[in-house]
């Protein structure tokens, strides 16, 4: 997590958007493909987690058209494309196949008819999603403070930047993604 | 005493030490407010995912399934098949390829023509909202190349700028322009290729819709006759350039 991270990342929107080529499809995936891959992994076995990454990215070049940068940075809309194949995904298996093993049919029975897609990756895709739409640097601040529990102290020095300017990006970063919280659970409530 | 600012709520939520932190203590605004800051953080920790490194191989079948959109799925021979995905000379990989050479070398072309297309469109990057008049998807049914794109500088006050795009399709070149309105004209519009010092031209033929399409000939050297020029003809008689141009633009490959 660093700041060529960020910078890194806000490139590659940009070049998306500007130029899809093959050749930026290809940094897309370096860039994310790891994390749709890890997400996938949490709603299904390995190998079907290769076969949602391969799905997902596909999407993302012949929807390559329809990106719009202005609507939010590049990782949010692969997480979103990657939500709706992981739900392909389980829509696609029957009901006898899932039924074979009980962590999986545990999963099955959670979820709606609507959105098959059980609850712990639910939370992890829209985590996901509102950590890259929350753009750099706020992503990679609340990452830091969060997840990896450092104090604006340390991220600033870190990231070279003024501790008030870390605290108002995580706090606007962690208000947002507590909106979204309320606002998920509000609408399924 | 006033409530504790956000940025505060969320210090605490954190677990950092925040001027006036006493007050949360005693206020239940207060530390309702950091409860669900620690909820919202307790989140995110519980959901991150650490990316996990995607097994070798995985790029490759993306590529080869975006160079062969049909239903076969069979992956294509081994290792080299990600380079088709590179923007740089697709023909090259076929050589060498046995009895299925032509094939690929079909294929990769088409992907080939697709990197073509955002190549070019890179360099109108300054006209974002341009309109992409012909398609050319992996997998879409009209199959056409861009050649070269022009964004036409409006010459006249009375129209809004536009575009146009020479394309190549089933081994034709096609010019295509596209303008949002077609302007009432007395007499009619017609379309030409200029030398860059605007003396010699080339009339392709008459503009009746907002987006027409008309053929270039087939030994056209577009180098040497770079810019697009739409004119206002009046039913004269006359077939050379009546001077009165609406739009023109210099194409960019």
């Amino acid at each position: 997590m660093s700041s060529e991270e960020a910078v890194e990342a806000e490139r590659l929107s940009r070049a998306f958007a500007q130029d899809p080529s093959p050749e930026a499809l290809r940094q897309a995936y370096e860039r994310w493909g790891g994390m749709v891959y890890a997400i996938a992994c949490r709603a299904m076995a390995p190998h079907d987690a290769e076969d949602v990454v391969q799905q997902t990215f596909v999407s993302v070049w012949r929807s390559r058209d329809s990106y719009d940068p202005d609507a939010g940075p590049l990782g949010a809309w692969i997480v979103a494309i990657a939500r709706r194949r992981i739900a392909d995904h389980w829509r696609s298996r029957s009901a006898s196949e899932l039924a074979v093993d009980p962590e999986t049919l545990h999963g099955a029975l959670e979820v709606g008819e609507g959105d098959p897609v059980s609850d712990a990756v639910e939370d992890a895709l829209t985590v996901q999603e509102e950590l890259e739409r929350l753009g750099e640097p706020a992503r990679t601040i609340v990452r830091l403070a969060v997840v990896e529990d450092r104090s604006t102290a340390w991220i600033a020095e870190r990231l070279a930047m003024p501790a008030g300017t870390v605290k108002s990006h995580l706090s606007r970063g962690l208000r947002r993604l507590r909106d979204r919280w309320e606002e998920s659970h509000a609408a399924s409530a | 005493m006033q409530h504790l600012p956000e940025e505060s709520l969320v210090a605490l939520a954190l677990g950092e030490a925040v001027e006036g932190g006493e007050h949360a203590a005693e206020c239940a605004a207060c530390s309702a407010e950091i409860a669900a800051f620690r909820a919202a953080a307790q989140r995110v920790r519980a959901a991150d995912v650490v990316p996990a490194a995607p097994p070798a191989g995985l790029w490759d079948r993306i590529a080869a399934e975006l160079d062969e959109p049909s239903a076969t799925p069979a992956a294509p021979t081994g290792a080299s098949d990600a380079s088709a995905l590179s923007p740089a000379r697709p023909e090259e990989a076929s050589t060498g390829a046995p009895v299925t050479s032509i094939e690929v070398a079909r294929r990769r072309r088409r992907f080939g023509a697709g990197a073509l297309v955002a190549a070019s469109l890179a360099s109108a990057a300054a006209a974002a909202s341009i309109a992409v008049l012909v398609v050319t998807q992996l997998g879409g049914e009209p199959r056409a190349t861009n050649v070269a794109e022009a964004t036409l500088d409006p010459l006249a006050t009375t129209v809004e700028a536009a575009r146009a795009e020479v394309v190549e399709r089933d081994g034709q070149r096609l010019l295509v322009v596209d303008v949002d309105e077609l302007p009432e004209v007395d007499g009619y519009l017609d379309v030409w290729l200029l030398d860059p010092d605007a003396q010699q031209m080339v009339s392709l033929g008459v503009m009746d819709a907002s987006t027409t399409q008309l053929a270039l000939p087939g030994g056209l050297d577009l180098d040497a006759f770079p810019i697009v020029d739409v004119s206002v003809e009046p039913f004269d008689g006359d077939p050379t350039h009546s001077g009165d141009s609406l739009w023109r633009g210099a194409l960019e490959s």
